[in-house]
C-alpha cells in the first residue's frame, strides 16, 4: 500500500490561470470559425443542387410552356440563387464552441476533455482536478491542427450535383446546338433577322408618329413590336405565340397606320399618303409571311398548311380583314354584301349593305374600315385579322349569339356591289349593335378591346377628317 | 498541493486498481468485466447483484474480493427459512459470573466489510428486506437500537436465474438498491482449460493484499471529485430518462415492452459509475464513453418489463441497447 504523497484534501482551490483560459478559448473560437465556413460550404453545395434541380425544372417549362424570359440567363440565375442561399444558411446556422468542441473530441479521442475544459472556464476558483484537466486541455490545444478536428466533410449532395447539372446543361445546349447545325441555314433564321428589324423600324415609326400626335395607343404598340422583336431574335416563343402576338400587333399597328394615313390624308392627297402609309403595315405582314414561309421545310415558326404561298388569295385562310369581317358578319343577316362564309361557317347570302365605301361600289378589300376610302394599294389586301382563338389566331370563332345584335362573326368574302348605306349610319348602327353586345357580355373578355379600340379609332379618324 | 500531484494520484489509482485486478484474476478466471464492476461498486459506495448459472464462480469472486483488498468478507447463505435475525443480529441473555443476567446484542453476519449474500432470492420477503437498511442506510436496528455498520460496507448478492421454484423474486425496491446488476455468462474453452488447470492440482494460488481499508476510504473520497462536464450528465440523464415509457427521450421499445423505467437512482449510478471508470483509466473528468460503458449493469435491473414484455421473453438488456443507440451523444442529432 505505498501511495506517493499523502492524499491531501481534494477541495483545495486554486486561482484561474489566464494561460490555458486564453489558449482554449482561442482554439474553441478558430475551430468554430472553421466550422462555419465548412457548413456553408457545404450548405452552399446543398443549395447548387436544389438550385440546378429547380433550374432543370425551369428549362423544361420554358420549352413546354413558352415563358418570355431567356432560358440560360433564368436557369443561372436559379442556380446562383441557390448557391448563395445556401452559403448564407450555413454561415447564419447556429453553431456554438462547446458543440464544436464536444465534436473535436469524438473525433481526435480525447474523451470529452477539450469540452470539459471549456466548460470550466468561467468558474472563478477549481479544484485540482479541475486545473489539470485545464492544463491538459490547453496542451492539447496550444498545437493543435484545426484540420484534424474540423476535417473537411463532402456534402452528400455533392455525387449527385452532375445529374441535374447534365440535365440542364443538355436543356439548354441542345436548343442551341440545333440552330447552327448547318441545316439550320435553310431555316428562316436569318429572315427573321431581317423581319425584327423592320418590325423595329414600324416601332420606331409609330413612336414618332405618337409624339406628333400625342395618341396613347401607338407607342403601346411599338412597345409590343419591339417586344416581339426582342422575343424573335432571342427563340423564346414558339410559332403558335409568335402568329398569335404578330396577329394582334398587326392588327393594332394597321390601326395605327390608318390613323397616319388618315391624318396625311388630310393634308396631302390619298395617291401620295398611301403608299407611305401602308408601306408599313404590308411589310409587317409580308415580313412575316415571307420570314415564317420559308420555315415550312423546317417548321419551326409556323405549320406549313396554315400560310399562305398568296396572301393575296382571298380563299386563303390568312385572309380575313377586320372591317370586313365586322362589316360583313355583325350585321343582322340583311347585310349588303354578298359575302360568302368560309370554312365550317354559315353561308351568308342575305342582302345588307356593306360597311364601309364610301361612295363607290368596294371591291374586296377596299372597305376596310367604314366609310375609308378606297386606295388603290390596298386591294386585295386583308386589313386585320381578327383573332378569336388565342390557339390558332388565324382562325377565327364563329359565334353564335343570343338576340337580334350579334348573329355571327365569321370571316366572309367581300362583295363587288356598292354600299346603299350611308357611311354614317352605318357606323352608329354598327357602334350602338357593339356597345350593347359589350353591356350585355355577349364578347368575350378578350376581344372587347379590340371592339372598343376599334370604334375608337374610327371615331378619331373621323374626328381628324 | 500540485496539480502535477493529482495527476500522479490519477495515476496511483490506476495502478492500484490494475493490481487489484491482476491478483484477483489469479483466482479469478474471465470475468474481467464483473471484477471491475464489483471494484466500481465498492469505490463507489454501491452494492451489487450478481445473476448466473451455479459454478461460475459468484461465490470464489467475492471471496476473493475480500482476500486482497484486506477487509472482513462474510457469506450468508439464503434460504427460505432464514430469518432477519439470523442476518442482524439478536439479542441473547448472557449468564453473568456473579449470577447476574445481561441481554446483549449478537452481531450477526451482516457486520462486515463485504457481506456476500449467497441466492439471496430463496429467502423470505422479510429477510430480503431486512437487508434493505442495512444496504441504504448502513445501520442495522434491532430492538430499539440502531448500529452503524463500519465502513465500507458492501452487499454482494448473487441470484440464479434458472432455478425460480420455491424463490422470491428481489422486490422492485430492492433490486433499485443494487448500484450494479452483473450478469455472469459461461467462461470461454480457453478459460475452462485455466479453471481446470489451477483447480485441479495441488497448487492453490493464493492473492496478496493489495488495498488496506484506509487505502479504500480514500479512493472513495477521489471518486466522488472527479469533474464531469454538464453535457456528460445531461448525456446520463437523457439515458436514464430514455427507459421510461411516456417520457420525451423514451425509445419505441421502451414504450412498448417496459412498464417501469430507471428512478433517479439509475442516473446517480450512471455519473458515480463513470467517475470511477475515468479515474480507473488514470483520467480526471469524465466522457461520455465511460457512461456508456457503465450503462448495462446501471440499468439493467431498473428497467421493469410489461406483461407485454414478459410474454414476447424480452429481455431488460436487449431494450438498453436500443436506448444506447438511440440517445444521441451530445452535439449529435437525435437518431430514429
Amino acid at each position: 500500500m505505498n501511495h506517493p504523497k499523502p492524499i491531501p484534501a481534494i477541495e483545495a482551490t486554486l486561482p484561474a490561470s489566464r494561460t490555458e483560459l486564453e489558449t482554449i478559448d482561442k482554439m474553441a473560437a478558430r475551430l468554430l470559425r472553421r466550422v462555419r465556413i465548412i457548413a456553408s460550404f457545404t450548405c452552399a453545395v446543398e443549395g447548387t443542387f436544389f438550385g440546378l434541380c429547380a433550374a432543370v425544372l425551369l428549362t423544361f417549362l420554358h420549352g413546354l410552356l413558352v415563358l418570355h424570359f431567356p432560358a440560360l440567363a433564368a436557369a443561372a440565375t436559379i442556380v446562383g440563387i441557390g448557391t448563395l442561399t445556401g452559403a448564407v444558411v450555413g454561415a447564419l446556422r447556429r453553431q456554438d464552441k462547446k458543440a464544436v468542441l464536444i465534436r473535436g473530441d469524438r473525433l481526435m479521442g480525447s474523451r470529452d476533455l477539450m469540452s470539459t475544459a471549456y466548460g470550466l472556464l468561467n468558474t472563478r476558483r477549481r479544484t485540482f482536478f479541475e486545473q489539470a484537466i485545464l492544463e491538459d486541455a490547453a496542451r492539447l490545444m496550444k498545437n493543435l491542427d484545426p484540420r484534424l478536428v474540423v476535417p473537411v466533410t463532402r456534402p452528400a449532395t455533392l455525387k449527385f450535383i452532375p445529374l441535374p447539372a447534365l440535365a440542364a446543361i443538355l436543356l439548354l445546349l441542345v436548343p442551341i446546338a440545333l440552330q447552327h447545325l448547318p441545316s439550320a441555314e435553310l431555316r428562316p433564321g436569318a429572315r427573321l433577322q431581317a423581319f425584327t428589324k423592320e418590325l423595329e423600324g414600324v416601332a420606331r415609326d409609330l413612336e414618332q408618329q405618337a409624339r406628333k400626335r400625342d395618341e396613347p395607343r401607338a407607342p403601346e404598340l411599338a412597345q409590343e413590336l419591339r417586344r416581339l422583336s426582342q422575343d424573335l431574335k432571342s427563340g423564346t416563343i414558339d410559332r403558335s405565340e409568335a402568329l398569335r402576338r404578330l396577329s394582334e400587333l398587326q392588327g393594332g399597328a394597321e390601326i395605327a397606320l390608318k390613323l397616319e394615313q388618315s391624318t396625311r390624308m388630310a393634308t396631302t392627297p390619298a395617291s401620295e399618303s398611301a403608299p407611305n402609309g401602308m408601306a408599313n403595315a404590308e411589310g409587317l405582314r409580308k415580313g412575316g409571311e415571307e420570314a415564317w414561309g420559308s420555315g415550312q421545310e423546317n417548321d419551326d415558326i409556323l405549320p406549313t398548311e396554315s400560310l399562305p404561298k398568296n396572301p393575296d388569295d382571298p380563299k386563303s385562310p390568312f385572309y380575313t380583314t377586320v372591317g370586313r369581317d365586322v362589316g360583313d358578319s355583325v350585321s343582322k343577316g340583311s347585310g349588303a354584301t354578298k359575302g360568302g362564309a368560309i370554312e365550317d361557317t354559315q353561308e351568308y347570302t342575305g342582302e345588307g349593305s356593306m360597311a364601309g365605301g364610301g361612295g363607290e361600289g368596294p371591291e374586296w378589300g377596299q372597305s376596310t374600315f367604314p366609310g375609308d376610302r378606297p386606295v388603290d394599294d390596298q386591294r386585295g389586301r386583308p386589313s386585320k385579322v381578327l383573332t378569336g382563338n388565342a390557339q390558332d389566331p388565324l382562325a377565327v370563332e364563329v359565334q353564335q349569339t343570343r338576340g337580334d345584335t350579334l348573329k355571327t362573326i365569321v370571316r366572309a368574302l367581300p362583295g363587288w356591289f356598292a354600299s346603299q348605306v350611308g357611311e354614317e349610319e352605318v357606323l352608329r348602327s354598327y357602334s350602338k349593335q357593339a356597345e350593347s353586345a359589350l353591356v350585355r357580355e355577349e364578347i368575350p373578355q378578350e376581344l372587347r378591346k379590340y371592339v372598343k379600340n376599334y370604334f375608337l379609332v374610327i371615331s378619331m379618324i373621323k374626328h381628324a377628317e | 498541493m500540485e496539480t502535477h500531484d493529482i495527476r500522479e494520484k490519477a495515476l496511483w489509482v490506476k495502478t492500484q486498481v490494475d493490481g487489484l485486478k491482476a491478483e484477483m484474476e489469479k483466482i479469478i478466471v474471465g470475468h474481467e468485466e464483473i471484477v471491475e464492476g464489483v471494484l466500481i461498486c465498492l469505490f463507489c459506495g454501491g452494492h451489487a447483484l450478481l445473476e448466473g448459472v451455479p459454478g461460475l464462480g459468484k461465490t470464489t469472486l467475492i471471496k476473493c474480493l475480500g482476500q486482497v483488498l484486506d477487509l472482513n468478507a462474510a457469506r450468508i447463505q439464503f434460504t427460505p427459512d432464514l430469518m432477519p435475525a439470523d442476518i442482524i443480529g439478536t439479542n441473547v441473555l448472557i449468564h453473568e459470573g456473579d449470577g447476574g443476567r445481561l441481554v446483549q446484542f449478537q452481531k450477526g453476519p451482516l457486520f462486515t466489510h463485504i457481506l456476500l449474500a449467497d441466492e439471496i432470492n430463496r429467502a423470505t420477503p422479510k429477510t430480503q428486506s431486512a437487508l434493505l437498511e442495512a444496504m441504504q442506510e448502513q445501520t442495522v436496528t434491532a430492538s430499539g437500537t440502531t448500529y452503524v455498520l463500519e465502513k465500507p460496507f458492501i452487499v454482494l448478492a448473487t441470484q440464479n436465474p434458472i432455478e425460480m421454484e420455491g424463490t422470491y423474486p428481489l422486490p422492485e425496491a430492492q433490486l433499485d438498491r443494487f448500484f450494479f446488476k452483473l450478469s455472469l455468462g459461461y467462461p470461454s474453452a480457453e478459460q475452462i482449460g485455466r479453471i481446470i488447470d489451477r483447480t485441479t492440482t495441488s497448487e492453490s494460488p493464493s492473492p496478496r493484499i493489495v488495498m488496506d481499508r484506509t487505502t479504500v476510504g480514500e479512493l472513495k473520497a477521489l471518486v466522488r471529485e472527479v469533474p464531469i462536464a454538464d453535457h456528460v450528465k445531461e448525456y446520463a440523464i437523457n439515458l436514464g430518462l430514455a427507459t421510461r415509457p411516456g417520457s420525451p427521450f423514451a425509445t419505441p421499445l421502451v414504450d412498448r415492452y417496459v412498464r417501469y423505467g430507471a428512478s433517479p437512482r439509475g442516473p446517480q449510478s450512471l455519473v458515480m459509475a463513470g467517475k470511477a471508470k475515468a479515474l480507473f483509466e488514470g483520467r480526471m473528468h469524465v466522457a461520455c464513453e465511460d457512461i456508456r460503458a457503465v450503462v448495462m449493469p446501471s440499468l439493467r435491473h431498473r428497467v421493469l418489463l410489461n406483461f407485454q414484455g414478459e410474454a414476447e421473453a424480452v429481455s431488460p438488456e436487449s431494450i438498453i441497447e436500443d436506448v444506447v443507440k438511440r440517445v444521441p451523444l451530445p452535439a449529435e442529432k437525435k437518431k430514429g
